[in-house]
């Protein structure tokens, strides 16, 4: 077969292998002349490569922070270790404010109060003999609710409608946000939303008679 | 190995071993994994490796060769892989200097331009960095599939020639 034979026969199996038997195209590599035609064509096409990377440099910096995000354990899962510890810091100092609530509000009544973690708010047993400074001048006692990885949404609802607030969602995330935390009603509708506003990725804001999650 | 002698390393040496990856693979991502594996094996090692420069190249050189001999037969031939065959020109730079492999790739491509018509060099290209079939060429350039075919010829006669000279 003349070469030039040989280069149409190439250039048709390079862009059609599949119409070829393996066998067939094995043989052909097999060839010393198809070989050197193989070689030369990967020599140029190495050479542009070359060129192209060179006249575009790669950002080593962006390639860095994507290997270390995937190889390196304490670099980028660090900060984000960082910001879950945060989290469960955030629900322990909020719990222990409500669980100090809790104690005092226990003290006084000498009663025992009940919590069951469930997504369902349960109302911790009202005291029947609360102190007059305490009770609220509705006929609906104050309790202390527990919410078990409660959606945002479903607390911010509860917290309205006891309040006589209007809830407002403009951050999709609040919808579908979990978490831990507990409510005691005897505080003020800005107290709570203060203790919600220590969570990460929460922001509230109280703005005349509507609840706002930005 | 610690975090800031790796970065140090990925630093330094990074820019050499993606191209030569690039060389190989002719596959950006799969050049990327490759560099990825390499320095991520030192990630769980303790021990620096001699000489550093030559134990990265080499490493990626032969996770490379791996990728390619799992290649079948027709991606051998669609791309043009060379790195298993005899005189597969990345396998010699095993003992070129960096300032030889870039003469070596200067000389390439000044004689390519020099012999070669710009449309000549643009078909290549298209073809064999951009991975375009021959009727999309034609149809892009608004030339036949015939003339595709003739300019794909002359540049691996050229190249051919030119192969001829140095040796």
């Amino acid at each position: 077969m003349e070469r030039n034979e040989k280069i149409q026969m190439l250039l048709d199996m390079q862009e059609h292998p599949e119409n070829y038997l393996e066998q067939e195209l094995k043989t052909m590599l097999e060839d010393p002349e198809v070989c050197e035609l193989m070689e030369g064509t990967a020599l140029l096409k190495q050479a542009m490569i070359w060129e192209n990377t060179r006249k575009n440099a790669v950002n080593v910096d962006t390639e860095w922070q994507r290997f270390a995000g995937q190889h390196i354990i304490d670099s980028k899962p660090r900060s984000r270790w960082l910001k879950i510890a945060a989290v469960f810091l955030g629900v322990l100092f909020v719990s222990g404010i409500t669980f100090a609530a809790i104690h005092i509000v226990r003290m006084v009544n000498s009663q025992k109060s009940q919590t069951v973690q469930t997504e369902q708010p349960v109302p911790i047993k009202p005291s029947t003999t609360m102190p007059v400074d305490t009770v609220k001048t509705d006929t609906i006692a104050p309790k202390i609710i527990r919410y078990d990885e409660a959606t945002l949404q479903k607390i911010l609802t509860d917290l309205g409608e006891y309040y006589r607030l209007r809830v407002e969602l403009r951050n999709e995330d609040a919808k579908t946000l979990r978490l831990f935390f507990q409510w005691n009603q005897r505080q003020e509708a800005s107290k709570v939303l203060e203790q919600l506003n220590t969570f990460e990725r929460i922001h509230l804001v109280l703005n005349d008679s509507t609840i706002i999650a930005e | 190995m610690k975090t800031n002698e790796i970065e140090i390393l990925f630093r330094q040496h990074y820019n050499q071993m993606i191209q030569l990856a690039r060389m190989m693979l002719y596959d950006d991502e799969e050049s990327r994994d490759v560099v990825s594996e390499v320095f991520a094996a030192l990630v769980k090692t303790d021990i620096m490796p001699r000489n550093v420069e030559n134990y990265l190249m080499t490493s990626v050189r032969n996770r490379c060769r791996n990728l390619l001999e799992h290649k079948d037969v027709r991606a051998k031939f669609e791309q043009v892989y060379v790195a298993e065959m005899k005189q597969g020109s990345v396998d010699d730079e095993d003992n070129l200097s960096p300032m030889a492999v870039e003469r070596k790739y200067e000389q390439v491509i000044a004689y390519a331009k020099k012999q070669l018509t710009e449309q000549t060099l643009m078909v290549f290209q298209m073809r064999h960095l951009q991975g375009m079939k021959y009727q999309e060429i034609a149809e892009q350039l608004g030339i036949s599939k015939v003339m595709v075919y003739k300019h794909l010829t002359k540049a691996m006669t050229i190249i051919k020639e030119y192969q001829d000279k140095i040796i």
